[in-house]
């Protein structure tokens, strides 16, 4: 047998008249208001409170308030998160919208770090592009001219260190010149004698071929 | 009537089925609406409260992990934005007692019955606005949603014993206003 006090027994009087109480609590209850004058009148303000709530006048709505309330709600969807372009994606298409814009901005950041930024990749370097696509003649020819000053200023850095320990790109160009003639004059081909006569070499030094063609296989020309 | 559960519209919706939050408004605007009306008595404010509810439903719904049911989701949105609406307010209506004393002085006077049955009325109102937050918003969910205490509890996050205490209290205070203002 439940025994509670008033505290208990009044949060049960709402249930108790409105009968949503179990079987035991109801009987506690009954037990109880039968000799507490105190929650006797709790009972009476409930029961008073509920009579005068059912008295309470249904408020009234609109005529087709419910009918054009859906429309409604569109409207002010559409005002709050108007669509620009005049449709709706669909929302599955909407979840992917902001991690595929995030990867579309971080690959377009990659791209022109590699566009603008020679030092990225030296092999792919601008400088070594236009290098790559201009005869023998056009290379020796920007070395010599005044602006080649310039043009170091934009080598990549392994070029510059080639290119600076270069006194005379041309002289270059005669030691790989030099270098063939010598040997075609060790086998005896028949124009060495015409590439010597035309071409004395007597200012450059062997070291000095030697250590011009080992800098060309070192460097990924 | 659409036969799909809540969970399966909702599921269509994230699918890119806009037509499933559609049935979701027709089948919860009129519940929705009395719980916000008994909340805010003024129509039109109602009115303005349920077209935002359902606006932030049509935003959080692909948000929605199904922890728990739709229906105590979407009456916990309501609850909540109802009170924000209150806090903004935080107006007190006059209610038509002025209208009533208008009506006497013209001459166009109601029969006594009426006027005492409207009386009690705008006290019942007043009485039910002037609740706590808390004690409105269980007696609003209880005495006419008629949801049972454990519905309430998921939707408000409160204890079953909490709202229980809440209840009676609510009830309490509504006859005592009442009785108070007819004396």
């Amino acid at each position: 047998m439940l025994n509670m006090d008033c505290d208990k027994i009044q949060e049960l009087l709402v249930g108790f008249r409105d009968g949503t109480l179990p079987q035991e609590e109801r009987e506690a209850v009954e037990r109880h208001v039968a000799t507490c004058v105190r929650c006797t009148n709790e009972l009476t303000l409930i029961d008073e409170a509920f009579t005068l709530l059912r008295d309470v006048e249904e408020e009234d709505v609109p005529a087709h308030y419910f009918s054009n309330l859906l429309p409604r709600i569109h409207e002010r969807i559409e005002r709050r998160h108007g669509h620009g372009f005049g449709f709706t994606l669909p929302i599955w298409l909407q979840r992917f919208l902001a991690p595929v814009s995030a990867c579309a901005v971080l690959v377009l950041m990659f791209g022109m770090y590699n566009l603008f930024n020679p030092a990225a990749d030296p092999t792919r370097s601008h400088l070594m592009e236009i290098v790559a696509e201009l005869p023998g003649e056009e290379i020796e020819g920007v070395a010599e001219s005044e602006s080649s000053s310039s043009v170091l200023s934009r080598a990549t850095e392994p070029s510059q260190r080639l290119m600076e320990s270069i006194s005379s790109p041309a002289a270059v160009s005669q030691n790989i010149e030099r270098e063939l003639v010598n040997d075609q004059l060790d086998h005896g081909h028949p124009l060495s004698i015409f590439l010597a006569t035309e071409h004395p070499f007597e200012d450059i030094t062997d070291e000095d071929v030697e250590s011009v063609i080992k800098k060309l296989n070192d460097t990924s020309l | 009537m659409d036969q799909r559960s809540d969970l399966e519209l909702i599921r269509e919706f994230k699918n890119g089925n806009e037509q499933a939050f559609n049935i979701l408004v027709l089948r919860y605007q009129e519940k929705i609406y009395w719980v916000v009306r008994r909340l805010l008595p003024d129509h039109d404010e109602a009115d303005d409260v349920v077209q935002d509810i359902f606006v932030k439903v049509y935003r959080s719904l692909n948000s929605f992990k199904g922890d728990s049911s739709f229906y105590t989701w979407l009456y916990r949105i309501a609850v909540n934005l109802s009170l924000n609406e209150i806090r903004r307010k935080k107006t007190r209506r006059t209610f038509a007692l002025d209208e009533a004393v208008a009506q006497y002085e013209s001459g166009d006077m109601l029969p006594l019955e009426q006027m005492e049955r409207d009386e009690r009325t705008r006290l019942i109102k007043e009485a039910i606005d002037r609740l706590p937050e808390k004690q409105k918003k269980v007696f609003v969910l209880r005495y006419y949603e008629e949801l049972p205490y454990e519905e309430i509890s998921k939707i408000l996050k409160t204890s079953v014993g909490g709202l229980k205490a809440n209840y009676f209290h609510a009830v309490k205070k509504i006859a005592e206003y009442v009785k108070h203002g007819l004396r």
